[in-house]
C-alpha cells in the first residue's frame, strides 16, 4: 500500500488544483493507496475529498509535518508531496517500478520545477568547495544517484524512513531537512536515486514564499551550518567547515546572515556516538556522482 | 517518530550574538586549531573568505550598477529638463518680442480704434439721418399716394357730371329738335306762337350756358 503524504499550510487552493492528479498517479500505480493531508496549524479551510486529514493545531513547517503524516500512514511505501506539486499519470508507476527492494532509501522523479535553472530539480549533487558543500543540479535523462530526495516528490519504504529517524526537527521550519535526510541515508549506505522518466510539476516554493527574504536568509545559513555540524565526519572537512564559517562569520556583512549561523553555532549541541560510522563523508560524495 | 530521536533544535539567538567567537570555540573544542586539521581549517577560512568577500564585492558591484544605472536615469532626466527649460526659454523669448511688438503696435491699435470710433459715430449720425429722409419720404408717398387717390375720385366724379351734362345736354338737343319740329310744322299764321315758342327755347338754351 502506498500513502502519499501531504503537509500543508492552507493550501486549499494547491490541493484543489493538484490533488486530482495524485490520485490519478496512485491509481495508476498498480498499487492500493490513500492520501493523508497534514494539517499544519489547522489552516485548511475544508477536507479536501478521498483524503485522511492529521490535523495539527500548531504550525511547525515541513519536517515536522511529513514526520506527523508518517506516523498516521499505513501504507508500507511512503509518497511524500508538496501540495503545489502536479504529478504525472504514470510518476507513481514509475517510481514504484525504480525503487529496488534493499539499498536504496528512496526514489525521486524529474521535478519540472521554474526553481531549478535546468529546469529538473529532481537530480542534486554536491561537492565541497571552500569548506563547505554545495549543492548543485545535476540533470539526467536515466537513473542515477543522487545527493537526497527533494522533499517535494519521492518515494520511499515507510520502515527506511522510520529507521533513519524521520526529517530531523532540528530544521524546521524549512530548508536542508531533506538534504539532512539524504545525506543520513547515504551514511547508511542507502542511496536516493533520480528517475527522470517519472515525471512531476512543482509550482515553487508557495509555502516558503510567503515567508519574508530575511527569514529565508537567515534559516537557510543556520540550517547550512547546522547540516555540517550534525552530518560533516571527515575530520580535514570538517575543520576546513569551521574554518569556512568563521570566515563567513568575520566577513559576511547581511545581519539575518550573521544572526543565522550565530543561532547555530549557539544551539549546535554534538551528537552522542556520531564518531564515524557508516560510509565516508568522501566515499558519499562519489557514490552520488555515480563513482 | 520511531528511532534515533534528534536533539531539540537551536532557538533564536541573541540579536548581537557573535556567531565568529561561538564558532572559533568549537573549532578549539574540536581540535581544529590543530595540527593537520589546522591546514584544512586555514584552507577552508581562506577560500570561503576570498568567496564572501567576493559575494560582497559582487552585491556592491550590482548595487553600484544599480546606482548608476538611476544615476544614468536622472542625468537623462536633468538632460530633459534642461532641454526643456531650453525650450521653454526659447518660447519666452519668442513670446517677450511678441508682446514688444504688440507694445508697439498698440498706439497704431489705439488710434485705428479711435479713428473707427469716430467713423463709427460719423455712420450712426448719417444712419439716423438716412432715417430721419426715409421718414420723410414715406411720409410724402403716403401724401401723394392719397393726392393720386383723391386725383383719381375726382377725376371720375368730373368724368361722371360730364357724363351727366352731356346725357342733359343731348335731352335737350332731342326736346329742342322736337319742339323746333313741332315749330316748324306750325302754320305761318301762327307766326306769334312761333316767335313764343322760340322764344321759350331761347331762354332754355340761355339757362344752360349760364
Amino acid at each position: 500500500m502506498i500513502t502519499a503524504v501531504i503537509p500543508t499550510r492552507g493550501g486549499d487552493a494547491c490541493l484543489a488544483r493538484n490533488l486530482a492528479s495524485v490520485i490519478d498517479a496512485l491509481a495508476s500505480s498498480g498499487d492500493t493507496w490513500e492520501i493523508v493531508v497534514v494539517d499544519d496549524g489547522r489552516m485548511l479551510q475544508s477536507t479536501p475529498a478521498d483524503t485522511r486529514l492529521v490535523s495539527l493545531p500548531v504550525s511547525r513547517g515541513y519536517g515536522p509535518a511529513v514526520n506527523a503524516g508518517v506516523e498516521a500512514a499505513q501504507g508500507d511505501l511512503l509518497l511524500v508531496l508538496n501540495d503545489d506539486v502536479r504529478l504525472e499519470e504514470t510518476a507513481v508507476r514509475r517510481l514504484r517500478e525504480a525503487l529496488p527492494s534493499d539499498g536504496v532509501f528512496a526514489v525521486a522523479p524529474r521535478i519540472v520545477s521554474p526553481l531549478a535553472r535546468c529546469g529538473d530539480e529532481g537530480g542534486k549533487t554536491a561537492t565541497f568547495t571552500a569548506g563547505l558543500l554545495e549543492i548543485e543540479e545535476a540533470p539526467a535523462t536515466e537513473t542515477h544517484p543522487t545527493l537526497y530526495p527533494v522533499g517535494c516528490c519521492y518515494l520511499c519504504p515507510k520502515a527506511t524512513f522510520l529507521s533513519l529517524g524521520g526529517y530531523d526537527d532540528v530544521y524546521a521550519p524549512f530548508y536542508w531537512e531533506d538534504v539532512d535526510l539524504g545525506y543520513r541515508a547515504w551514511r547508511r549506505g542507502l542511496a536516493s536515486l533520480h528517475v527522470p522518466s517519472a515525471v512531476c510539476h512543482h509550482e515553487g516554493s508557495a509555502t516558503i514564499g510567503e515567508r519574508s527574504m530575511d527569514e529565508r536568509l537567515r534559516v537557510w545559513h543556520r540550517n547550512w551550518a547546522l547540516f555540517h555540524l550534525r552530518n560533516i565526519q571527515s575530520p580535514r572537512l570538517r575543520a576546513a567547515s569551521l574554518g569556512a564559517w568563521v570566515a563567513s562569520s568575520l566577513y559576511e556583512d547581511r545581519r539575518v546572515v550573521l544572526q543565522g549561523l550565530a543561532e547555530a553555532a549557539i544551539g549546535f549541541v554534538p551528537l552522542a556516538g556520531t564518531a564515524a560510522n557508516g560510509l565516508s563523508d568522501e566515499e558519499i560524495l562519489t557514490r552520488v556522482r555515480g563513482g | 517518530m520511531t528511532g534515533d530521536q534528534p536533539p531539540p533544535g537551536p532557538g533564536p539567538a541573541p540579536v548581537d550574538a557573535d556567531p565568529l567567537a561561538a564558532f572559533l570555540k568549537l573549532a578549539r573544542q574540536e581540535g581544529a586549531l590543530e595540527g593537520e586539521n589546522f591546514e584544512a581549517f586555514v584552507k577552508g577560512f581562506r577560500e570561503r573568505a576570498d568567496r564572501v568577500v567576493a559575494e560582497r564585492l559582487g552585491r556592491a558591484e550590482t548595487r553600484l550598477r544599480a546606482l548608476e544605472t538611476e544615476n544614468q536615469g536622472q542625468r537623462d532626466s536633468v538632460t530633459s529638463l534642461e532641454g526643456e527649460r531650453a525650450w521653454l526659454r526659447e518660447i519666452l523669448a519668442t513670446l517677450e518680442q511678441e508682446r514688444d511688438w504688440l507694445r508697439e503696435i498698440l498706439p497704431t491699435l489705439e488710434q485705428e480704434r479711435d479713428w473707427l470710433r469716430e467713423t463709427i459715430g460719423g455712420l450712426e449720425g448719417e444712419k439716423a439721418r438716412l432715417r430721419e429722409s426715409l421718414g420723410t419720404l414715406e411720409a410724402d408717398a403716403i401724401l401723394r399716394t392719397r393726392a393720386i387717390e383723391d386725383a383719381g375720385e375726382e377725376r371720375q366724379k368730373a368724368s361722371a357730371a360730364h357724363e351727366a351734362l352731356l346725357a342733359h345736354h343731348r335731352a335737350l338737343m332731342s326736346r329742342l329738335a322736337g319742339q323746333l319740329g313741332e315749330i316748324a310744322s306750325l302754320s305761318p299764321l301762327r307766326a306769334r306762337e312761333v316767335r313764343r315758342r322760340l322764344g321759350v327755347l331761347a331762354d332754355l338754351l340761355r339757362a344752360d350756358t349760364l
